[in-house]
């Protein structure tokens, strides 16, 4: 049966396994990152994508929320970006032992091995928490200075 | 197909499907698989506010533009372009913003010929994060150079030391301080 198209079905049929191919290139090279667990010190029960009835938690203590309203997030430092829990990254860096960043709220982040200054993705509101590492293995909350924001953040 | 069977046909020849073809509404039979084999899927009849095309001469198939290439140009095209921006990687940030934010070189050399030999390592491992400074310039020498201070945490500012490492000197060692205190250490991989 001959199609009602107005157009050649073959370009597409060319067309098709190439993108399909594209796609999963992309996907592949994305999920090889493994993901990072943080173990928090302070043993608070809300954490972000907790959920409250049938609310997520987007925030909890000790993040920081910034309205970027699509804005561009940056890498601060050279490091590597790791997916955590409920759809935030960690992002880490050997020029800066012993912190660990936790962004939530970045849409389709950039994962894996990136520069400073480098783009990691974008987000609306993001809950930004800089963390430190404790002798125990866990990471302690404490209060991002202003500095390392404005890199992240930076136009 | 028919020899003379056009891409488009005009209606005159979809009236030979529907001998009681009514311009208004579906025509049951519209809907139902063809009674004899045909290589066209028939089309009901539309009304139409513009006068027949059979009224009109038809163009001979020679004189019409090639519909049917040119389209498959636009849609192969178009599929390409799509794989095109899902393939390509993101494009990277100009040079000048890279470099001016990064923080890769030393601030201050220290000591050059300055290596962290294998034994000094392991007893460096050893200490545990928040002890005194003074522990970890027990074990180690002075470093190989400073990177420049940087302030992570609100109201604190952070001193970091570099080691080559003497058995991989392309890998350093960093180490950072607060307040006169050792707050821990990582490893930077590719360094000159």
């Amino acid at each position: 049966m001959r199609s009602r198209l107005p157009f050649n079905l073959k370009p597409f049929k060319l067309a098709g396994p190439l993108l399909l191919l594209g796609l999963t290139a992309c996907t592949l090279t994305q999920a090889q990152v493994p993901p990072r667990n943080i173990p928090i010190h302070q043993n608070w029960v809300l954490q972000p994508g907790s959920k409250v009835g049938d609310f997520s938690v987007v925030g909890s203590l000790g993040d920081v929320s910034i309205d970027l309203d699509g804005h561009k997030i940056k890498a601060p430092f050279d490091g590597q970006v790791q997916p955590a829990e409920h759809d935030c990254i960690a992002f880490t860096s050997p020029e800066i032992p012993a912190y660990l960043f936790r962004l939530c709220g970045v849409t389709r982040p950039r994962l894996g091995d990136v520069k400073a200054g480098t783009v990691i993705g974008r987000g609306d509101v993001l809950q930004f928490a800089a963390m430190r590492r404790q002798p125990d293995g866990t990471w302690a909350m404490v209060e991002p200075a202003i500095d390392v924001l404005e890199k992240t953040f930076a136009k | 197909m028919t020899p003379h069977h056009p891409r488009n046909p005009t209606r005159e020849q979809y009236t030979s499907y529907f001998p009681d073809a009514r311009t208004s509404g579906a025509y049951p039979t519209d809907f139902a698989p063809p009674s004899r084999p045909t290589s066209v899927m028939p089309r009901p009849p539309v009304a139409r506010s513009q006068p027949a095309r059979a009224a009109t001469p038809r163009r001979s198939r020679a004189a019409q533009p090639p519909r049917r290439s040119r389209n498959a140009w636009l849609a192969g095209g178009g599929m390409l372009a799509l794989a095109a921006l899902v393939v390509v990687p993101k494009p990277s940030l100009p040079q000048a913003e890279q470099s001016a934010s990064a923080n890769v070189v030393c601030q201050e050399t220290i000591k050059s010929e300055s290596v962290l030999s294998r034994a000094e390592l392991s007893k460096l491992l050893a200490i545990a994060e928040r002890a005194p400074k003074a522990d970890i310039q027990a074990v180690i020498d002075e470093p190989y150079c400073t990177l420049p201070p940087v302030n992570v945490r609100a109201g604190v500012v952070s001193n970091r030391e570099a080691y080559p490492l003497e058995f991989n000197p392309q890998t350093w060692f960093i180490v950072l301080y607060e307040d006169g205190e050792y707050a821990g250490f990582d490893f930077s991989f590719e360094r000159d």
